[in-house]
């Protein structure tokens, strides 16, 4: 056969393909409510693989220092020049400092009126920095963007690096998500997780959940052998080293009793622990390298959180709720969460959600029920500022092409004007990142910032995230500091 | 204009010409019409294909294609020299040449960083990689090459075992020498193998240099088939199941339950199955319509019966060539049972690190050395090793692919660490209660992998049928197959994304 007949073999082929991407009609043909068939046009062809916002992509990525790792110290950091400043305006990507800086910040937009909201929580940093105050909280709630410590890790190095604090605060006695950075876990007993979010264990008839929105049963000794969680800490991390527990614990009956043998030493044993909630508070002098705690709960318990923190500095706990749109807090038992809030002490909050309501939910409704969220922390946490993160860009494929949801800057402006409305502060990560249609740019980044599923980030492309979001809180930091000292 | 311009001729890394692309047919498309002119005249014919050949790898890596025309040139004058040599001293001296200069290159741009990283974690360092030629050049031309990292040019590990067999082949007096650089060129660039194999052995193609085009009715039929069965099972299948499960779960394994990391792991298996059967499918289709005939590649590696067995259908260029010029050297069976595992784990090892500069894949190779030798064992004492039974050979056929599929574990993860997650959420987060939710949700990747293991599975026969057919329908029936098939893959391509589902575990 010769090659002129393959080309023509070939020519009748295209020929025969213009004819059907001429016909088919541009939004295809009804095959089922699900399904339809579509077919290539010319434009499609033209614009195979553009992505519009790589450029903006590679800058962000370039202009970064983060890597895999969120304990890299950056190479430059924003917190140490107090000279920058930017004019407080509508939010525009702002080169912080371009002599010294390549850094981008995406401001923190606060309500009218209240760009002092920050304020305590910074005073709290510099007041535990000179010495007066012992330690400040910071409780980062999130959906699935933040599994396993992502985005906080980072965020809470940098900020425990400037204003000390060691530790990764509170985790779920049985985590998770495995495969924390600052430790290896294992257990002995039946231990169970119930969460709040996500799909609900109808055999739980309470709303006791915790502040995390999950516990964990303690369950009975059995043949004499307590339950116990085994903790070995990688202390070569910040987030691995602690000197302090504390276990959020739930007895049903009196004489519970809690053992803490630390680098295999009996280190502490508490006994007669009262029934319903308590915070058994362990403190040891020295570095805690390997943790073993024992349980004795007569009748059995719920374990609300374990945290493990320093004496002495700033915490930052990851609370990340897969599935959860942030409507779920007024809703578990307010006492409980009171009483444990209270122990907590946070001097900030910071809200990350909204990619789950993504394009099921109306956003007015939305809007109006996060409004009732951010209500009831202002009720049970009063004076302690919230700074809400929305939703990343997320793309939906149409022909072969990617496309941010319809819906997703709808849920964002929704986001944005409850809190507003609420007093609170707002930063926009769908903006930050590059807005419409960047997520395609962020999965084929090289590296790729952004996993297949064009929702969730890698660890690089959330830390980048984690660092523009630190670079804001900055920024903002230093415009107080500066404020303080023309005053 | 002149931005189409740029785009037909200018390197672009964001658009490599690879199978794949719209682009690359409209390139093939070109190359025919120009090819249906000169095919007849056999050296413009070597001379246009090599050109193409090199525009292609141009349009795939850029300035990349100047170190495969030094490999091309280095190994054509070394092959002249090992065979024109009379003294046995210079022709040891011109194979030993061309084995340094190609390892060297392959080690240079794909294994410094593995060398580096590994010296670095070792002795405590932290030494930074530069890469010297780049400076070099910089220094010596002026360019502005990034010196700060080394990229890995495409296809780099085919074309340099390529060149090696060459100049070992004239070496061991199997092939002689090609008379004309273009000729020679043409082969090593050969642009449908050169990216993804198959390893082409100098004495199987350089006598085709010099045949008249041929091409029959049938063959033309095998080729198009061939191509279009590519297209299917990379595109249709592979792609599919590599975006809606595969990448996710592999990029995040703790983010899901053990059996969906499972399911991953048999997705996987049959996406790098299909992934790179269906490419080098596609070359040999591609080649065959322009006359020239590639080794087959594959032959439904995961029918095998043993490792043994599935290393001579998997990768059948590679293994052949490890075989030949690797193993055989290092002593291969002759030199006592010790010996000979001694020398499948060093060719295993050693060709599980060509696969990729990490720790994994050494592991992958040792994994697979592991198996081969344990299978030599095993095959001793077994009772059934003989047996024709339908369910022994079920069970050895089961038994091989689980092994198979559970290295690829190694294969597919970035990271030690990745594997390592995949496997305890397997060991200890398996969560089978949430199986029915997972099938119900996926279920259009579920039935993907299963057409594509189905059809993997199918009786020989009925393949023959079907390619038979094929072969024997007219040129008409063949012009509607060929536009059904790319209306079926521009389904999967086009299709919406598997939506990420929470599976509370």
């Amino acid at each position: 056969m010769k090659p002129i007949r393959i080309f023509i073999f070939f020519a009748t082929v295209l020929l025969l393909i213009a004819i059907i991407a001429l016909l088919m009609p541009e939004q295809g043909i009804v095959i089922s409510r699900d399904y339809r068939l579509h077919f290539i046009n010319l434009y499609e062809i033209s614009r195979e693989d553009t992505l519009d916002k790589a450029e903006n992509v590679k800058r962000l990525l370039a202009e970064s220092f983060v890597t895999d790792d969120p304990e890299v110290d950056p190479v430059v950091d924003l917190f140490m020049p107090a000279e920058i400043v930017s004019t407080p305006s509508e939010p525009v990507i702002t080169p912080a400092n371009k002599d010294s800086l390549q850094k981008s910040v995406y401001r923190i937009q606060f309500a009218k009126g209240g760009s002092n909201l920050l304020n305590p929580f910074f005073h709290n940093l510099d007041d535990q920095k000179a010495g007066i105050s012992m330690r400040t909280r910071i409780l980062h709630f999130g959906d699935s963007q933040l599994e396993n410590d992502r985005m906080t890790a980072l965020i809470r190095y940098r900020l425990q690096k400037h204003f000390g604090g060691t530790g990764t605060g509170l985790v779920q006695a049985i985590p998770l998500y495995w495969g924390s950075m600052a430790y290896k876990q294992d257990q002995q007993g039946e231990w169970l997780r119930y969460t709040y979010f996500g799909k609900r264990d109808s055999t739980i008839e309470h709303n006791s959940f915790g502040v995390m929105g999950a516990f964990t049963s303690v369950p009975l000794a059995m043949d004499g052998e307590w339950p116990m969680l085994h903790y070995q800490f990688n202390i070569s991390r910040r987030s691995g080293r602690c000197d302090r527990i504390k276990i959020f614990l739930h007895s049903y009956v009196d004489s519970a009793s809690v053992v803490f043998q630390v680098n295999d030493t009996i280190a502490d044993t508490l006994k007669y622990i009262s029934d319903g909630f308590s915070v058994v508070d362990y403190r040891h002098i020295g570095i805690v390298k390997d943790l073993k705690i024992y349980m004795d709960l007569p009748e059995g318990g719920r374990i609300y959180g374990i945290s493990f923190e320093s004496y002495a500095g700033l915490q930052m706990d990851n609370i990340a709720m897969r599935g959860e749109a942030g409507l779920i807090f007024s809703r578990m038992n307010r006492e409980q969460q009171q009483t444990m809030f209270d122990q907590l002490s946070p001097g900030l909050i910071l809200l990350q959600f909204g990619g789950n309501v993504v394009p099921y939910m109306n956003p007015g409704y939305y809007q109006r029920a996060f409004k009732r969220e951010l209500q009831f922390y202002k009720e049970i946490c009063p004076g302690v500022p919230i700074i809400v993160i929305g939703p990343a860009d997320m793309s939906y494929r149409e022909k072969g092409v990617f496309h941010t949801y319809p819906g997703l800057e709808s849920i964002r402006d929704a986001l944005k004007f409850a809190t507003l409305e609420s007093g609170f502060a707002f930063w926009d990560l769908y903006e930050a990142m590059g807005g419409r249609n960047s997520m395609p740019s962020y999965v084929h980044a090289d590296p790729p910032l952004a996993r297949t599923d064009y929702i969730h980030f890698t660890n690089l492309g959330i830390n980048l995230m984690g660092e523009m979001f630190y670079n804001s809180l900055m920024l903002e930091y230093n415009n107080y500091t500066n404020q303080r000292r023309s005053n | 204009m002149s931005q189409i311009l740029v785009d037909i001729f200018l390197f672009n890394p964001e658009k490599p010409l690879i199978f794949t692309r719209f682009f690359f047919w409209g390139f093939y498309f070109v190359v025919l019409l120009i090819y249906s002119g000169i095919y007849k005249q056999r050296a413009v014919r070597n001379a246009f294909l090599f050109a193409v050949s090199i525009f292609f790898y141009w349009k795939t890596s850029g300035l990349f294609f100047l170190i495969l025309i030094f490999s091309t040139a280095s190994d054509f004058y070394l092959g002249n020299l090992i065979h024109s040599s009379k003294k046995r001293g210079w022709k040891k001296f011109g194979v030993i040449m061309s084995i340094f200069v190609n390892l060297f290159m392959l080690s240079y741009f794909k294994y410094t960083y593995l060398f580096v990283d590994t010296v670095n974690s070792l002795f405590l360092l932290d030494i930074e990689v530069v890469n010297h030629l780049a400076l070099w050049s910089n220094r010596l031309t002026g360019t502005h090459f990034d010196v700060s990292m080394i990229l890995l040019p495409v296809g780099i590990s085919f074309y340099t075992f390529q060149t090696i067999s060459y100049t070992v082949d004239v070496y061991r007096g199997k092939v002689d020498p090609v008379k004309h650089i273009l000729d020679f060129g043409f082969y090593v660039s050969f642009f449908p193998q050169l990216v993804a194999g198959p390893i082409v052995r100098a004495s199987e193609f350089i006598p085709q240099l010099y045949k008249r085009y041929s091409l029959s009715y049938q063959e033309f039929g095998f080729a198009l088939f061939l191509i279009l069965k590519g297209l299917f099972k990379k595109l249709f299948i592979g792609d599919y199941i590599a975006l809606n499960l595969v990448d996710r779960v592999f990029a995040n394994p703790t983010g899901y339950s053990g059996f969906e990391n499972l399911t991953a792991l048999f997705g996987y298996s049959l996406q790098v199955y299909v992934d790179f059967s269906g490419y080098t499918d596609i070359a040999i289709g591609v080649a065959l319509l322009l006359g020239f005939r590639l080794p087959k590649n594959f032959n439904s590696p995961y029918k095998a019966t043993n490792v043994g067995n599935f290393w001579k259908r998997w990768h059948i260029s590679l293994s052949s060539w490890l075989k030949d010029y690797l193993y055989i050297p290092l002593g291969g069976n002759r030199k006592g049972r010790i010996m000979t595992d001694v020398n499948l784990m060093i060719t295993m090892l050693l060709g599980g690190l060509w696969h990729g500069a990490s720790w994994q894949f050494l592991v992958w190779g040792g994994l697979n050395g592991v198996g081969l030798v344990v299978y030599k064992l095993w095959k001793r004492i077994s009772p059934y090793e003989k047996s024709k039974h339908w369910a022994v050979r079920f069970w050895k056929i089961f038994n091989t692919f689980l092994f198979i599929t559970f290295t690829r574990i190694w294969f597919r993860s970035e990271s030690m660490d990745k594997a390592n997650q995949l496997i305890h959420q397997v060991v200890h987060e398996f969560h089978a209660s949430i199986i029915p939710e997972v099938f119900w949700s996926y279920r259009l990747v579920f039935g993907v992998m299963a057409l594509g293991y189905f059809t993997h599975w199918v009786p020989e026969r009925w393949k023959q049928n079907l390619l038979n057919g094929f072969i024997r329908s007219p040129l008409w029936a063949k012009v509607i197959i060929t536009v059904l098939v790319i209306f079926t893959i521009y389904q999967s391509w086009s299709s919406d994304l598997q939506p990420f589902i929470y599976f509370q575990f």
